[in-house]
């Protein structure tokens, strides 16, 4: 899931999976579409969570643009 | 996000810290993330001590993911750790603007030396207090759908710059 389908001035916070406001998120990698990524400012203080919330995130996001270009590949 | 400025230019992130400490480990956390993103600036007094602090709160980061790494046989989590522990450890982190390197990834630098600078970067980070005129030189390098982080209160003055700024994107 990504912000796209959220209502406007929420964000997907991509460590508890949650609709969250602006206010309370912060900025952090991208998606595999280039589309800015998000998680709650609260989220920061846990330190070894944060951190491998967010690794994970960045490989699911790595295996997505390999599928696409595999696909991508293969119609071409 | 304290603050998103129109036309979704650029996000705005205000940060509030009780001490110094509370200000580089929320950097160190959050500055591995936008690593991948694209280059990195960090306004910060003096860049010098505080990029020796940052290299610090990384190295135990680091170590910290180097356990995980060798806890898990997830081939997926794995390659993920992998991935970070080759981008920590390869990143140039610097406070010359002027290196060998063609482009640092982050760039540590003092507010006074902004003027004249064009370094377009994906994040930058505001860690001490910068005039309206710094905030605008700051603003300019910050390529579209960018992020700045500031730390510390939001001051009125910011709000004028931001407006100006946009106004200058739309026109």
């Amino acid at each position: 899931m990504n912000n796209s389908a959220l209502p406007n001035n929420t964000v997907f916070c991509i460590i508890c999976h949650q609709a969250v406001s602006y206010g309370d998120a912060t900025a952090g990698s991208l998606y595999a579409d280039n589309t800015q990524a998000f998680a709650c400012n609260a989220h920061i203080a846990e330190r070894v969570r944060w951190t491998l919330a967010w690794i994970a995130f960045d490989v699911d996001q790595h295996l997505v643009r390999e599928r696409t270009a595999q696909k991508s590949g293969q119609a071409s | 996000m304290k603050h998103i400025a129109a036309q979704q230019q650029f996000y705005v992130d205000v940060r509030h810290y009780a001490q110094k400490d509370e200000l580089s480990y929320d950097l160190s956390q959050h500055l591995p993330r936008r690593l991948a993103v694209g280059p990195i600036m960090v306004v910060a007094d003096n860049p010098a001590i505080f990029l020796s602090v940052i290299r610090k709160r990384l190295a135990r980061m680091q170590a910290e993911i180097e356990r995980e790494h060798a806890r898990t046989l997830n081939r997926h989590k794995k390659m993920g750790f992998i991935r970070e522990l080759v981008r920590l450890n390869t990143a140039c982190f610097t406070t010359k603007s002027q290196t060998l390197i063609a482009r640092p990834d982050v760039l540590f630098t003092a507010p006074h030396t902004l003027a004249g600078r064009q370094l377009p970067c994906q994040t930058i980070y505001i860690a001490t207090a910068v005039s309206g005129r710094q905030l605008h030189a700051v603003l300019r390098m910050l390529v579209p759908g960018g992020l700045v982080v500031i730390y510390g209160e939001w001051q009125t003055q910011y709000a004028a710059v931001i407006t100006a700024l946009n106004g200058m994107m739309k026109g």
